[in-house]
């Protein structure tokens, strides 16, 4: 495969790998330092916005972008590195040895990161489910209140944010038919009747919480990393902070994200 | 006493230190890497003219912190929130004398807190008695993710924990503030979760537990868990400075404490030197929900900005507050 070729394979295929905590592909957030790919080699540099985000997401987002470089056809050699970490040099070395979560952690994995990743999943999937039903509250305000638990699926307009939704749920095993009720806990079951409004608020917090993280993680990786603004996109889906702040670094570069407008809560 | 409009402001920064992160003090490439996260959160976060060089930002001593505290910030009165992190700084990051001592030297402007650290176990419960008899605590400062040894964090409802959380009732020590950080043992989980804080809130209701910058990043984990427990309250460290970069976010994130927690539970803190006070309790009394977002949160009352900023850690410490920086019968109304 050519060098190009194999790149624009190898970004691809890092799309498809997610922050978990913040529910966005590792490429729009800005975390690939650099990518090279030549004659089957593949090296990908990979950094956080402090040298203390968590260390659990970091292995995971690093081995996730090495299982989905190496799946591949072209890719021979496929060799990922976090920078900068506190634990760079265990998770890289786990890494480069395939050693696995326990084989990298030793004695802090007890079993594995299901568990870490499905509670991301529900929470990314609470959120969605807040930012479709709310903006069909502010279109069909009628709505409000207890009726919100007969919304079902097929009564969300085709938006982003209901296709969002739709892909959460197909994450968590919830049913995806329009018949479905769309105002669920993580197991897809509805509500008490009396439940529907502080559930949806709660839910409402989720959400701010995880566009709140997100801001704030991008906010950091430019700080961190003058010019790193450039290869994040902007998330979409959260209405809480149309202008995104500046923050005031000395020698800080352009906070300005390129102009795409592909939809990064895919 | 900050003054506006008319209006006093009795002034509780709930949260500051007195750090020393200089090359001399560092033991590793942790402690590097522990101050430099935290320049990326001053840098990030504070308006340009409060920005302070990499330099003065390692140390900056009592005198300085006197300075930016009580004569330009504003504060009445201060509580040291230390952080040991033994494992990054040779004579640990927070200055335990040195902010002792300017304590005793300005009586009445500073309450000291220290920190325990449940995995040294017998030892380290006989150091916690002798720590309250010296220092006379009133509170003290968790981050269950200090490092020691090969364990990398400790949760609240450990049963060592649990034993000094009794040694402080016990002793008198009745608030427990709580900063949640990275690493915990085992990774599995996320140790940014305050499961463990709902339930030693559960089993400890005389004591007050204070989780700094309120949750985050879990902001949702918190408001649900401080909306059960009654004595599970907020800091607005690193959330407060969100009101420069980000208002409408923050507008979000006090829009929503207020409606879990109350107006009752919700403590200013600077996180000094992380920022500094002067610009945030000026902002913070000047700050109101934008226009388009008051259908979902309702303006603020100055009774309850006064509260926020120092009333409610007043009432927690048990601080004077002089009868002009008290809630009018008006103002309760």
């Amino acid at each position: 495969m050519w060098a190009a070729q194999l790149g624009a394979a190898a970004r691809a295929a890092l799309d498809t790998v997610h922050d978990p905590e913040l529910d966005e592909p590792i490429t729009d957030l800005g975390f690939v330092r650099s990518l090279t790919a030549d004659d089957g080699r593949i090296t990908v540099h990979l950094r956080l916005p402090t040298s203390f985000c968590s260390p659990n997401f970091a292995y995971l987002m690093a081995s996730d972008a090495k299982d989905a470089l190496s799946a591949l056809p072209g890719a021979r050699e496929v060799t990922v590195l976090l920078d900068d970490h506190h634990d760079s040099d265990l998770i890289n070395r786990g890494l480069a040895a395939d050693a696995g979560y326990r084989g990298t952690f030793g004695h802090e994995a007890e079993r594995d990161l299901e568990e870490l990743r499905e509670v991301f999943r529900r929470k990314a999937h609470t959120a969605a489910m807040e930012r479709a039903l709310s903006a069909l509250l502010r279109a069909r305000p009628e709505l409000s209140g207890e009726r919100l638990g007969d919304v079902v699926l097929g009564d969300l307009p085709d938006t982003p944010a209901a296709r969002a939704l739709l892909r959460r749920r197909a994450a968590l095993g919830l049913g995806t038919g329009p018949a479905e009720p769309a105002l669920v806990d993580d197991a897809g079951r509805p509500f008490p009747p009396g439940e529907i409004p502080l559930r949806l608020r709660f839910a409402r917090s989720v959400r701010i919480s995880i566009d709140g993280n997100a801001h704030f993680c991008r906010g950091l990786l430019r700080t961190r990393y003058p010019g790193s603004g450039a290869d994040q996109a902007p998330r979409s889906g959260d209405d809480g902070n149309p202008v995104d702040g500046t923050p005031a670094a000395p020698g800080r570069a352009s906070a300005g994200a390129p102009s795409t407008t592909k939809e990064t809560l895919a | 006493m900050y003054r506006k409009d008319g209006e006093n402001y009795f002034i509780v920064d709930a949260h500051v230190a007195l750090w020393d992160a200089r090359p001399d003090n560092q033991r590793n490439i942790h402690g590097k890497q522990f101050i430099d996260c935290f320049y990326d959160y001053h840098r990030n976060l504070s308006p340009e003219p409060e920005l302070w060089p990499y330099e003065d930002y390692l140390y900056y001593g009592g005198e300085r912190l006197m300075k930016d505290l009580f004569v330009d910030g504003h504060v009445d009165h201060a509580i040291f929130q230390p952080a040991r992190l033994g494992a990054f700084y040779r004579t640990g990051f927070g200055q335990t004398e040195e902010a002792f001592a300017l304590t005793r030297k300005h009586p009445g402007k500073l309450t000291y807190n220290h920190y325990f650290d449940p995995r040294f176990e017998e030892a380290g419960l006989r150091q916690l008695r002798e720590d309250a008899a010296r220092f006379g605590l009133k509170g003290v400062k968790l981050y269950t993710a200090e490092w020691k040894g090969d364990s990398r964090g400790y949760k609240l409802d450990d049963p060592w924990t649990y034993r000094y959380l009794e040694a402080c009732r016990e002793l008198g020590i009745r608030n427990i503030h709580i900063h949640k950080g990275p690493t915990i043992r085992p990774l599995d989980r996320d140790a940014f979760d305050v499961a463990d804080v709902d339930k030693a809130a559960t089993d400890f209701t005389d004591l007050n537990f204070v989780v700094e910058h309120c949750g985050l990043p879990r902001l949702e984990d918190f408001c649900w868990i401080a909306t059960q427990e009654p004595n599970v309250h907020a800091g607005l460290a690193v959330a407060i400075p969100f009101m420069h970069t980000r208002p409408r976010y923050f507008a979000q994130i006090i829009g929503e404490l207020l409606y879990w927690l109350g107006e009752d539970r919700i403590q200013f803190s600077s996180d000094y030197a992380l920022w500094t006070p002067k610009w945030l309790v000026e902002r913070f009394v000047d700050f109101t929900i934008p226009e388009d977002m008051t259908d979902e949160y309702p303006q603020l009352t100055v009774a309850q900005k006064k509260k926020i900023l120092g009333l409610n850690a007043a009432a927690m410490y048990g601080i004077d507050v002089p009868a002009e920086g008290r809630l009018s019968e008006r103002a309760v109304a």
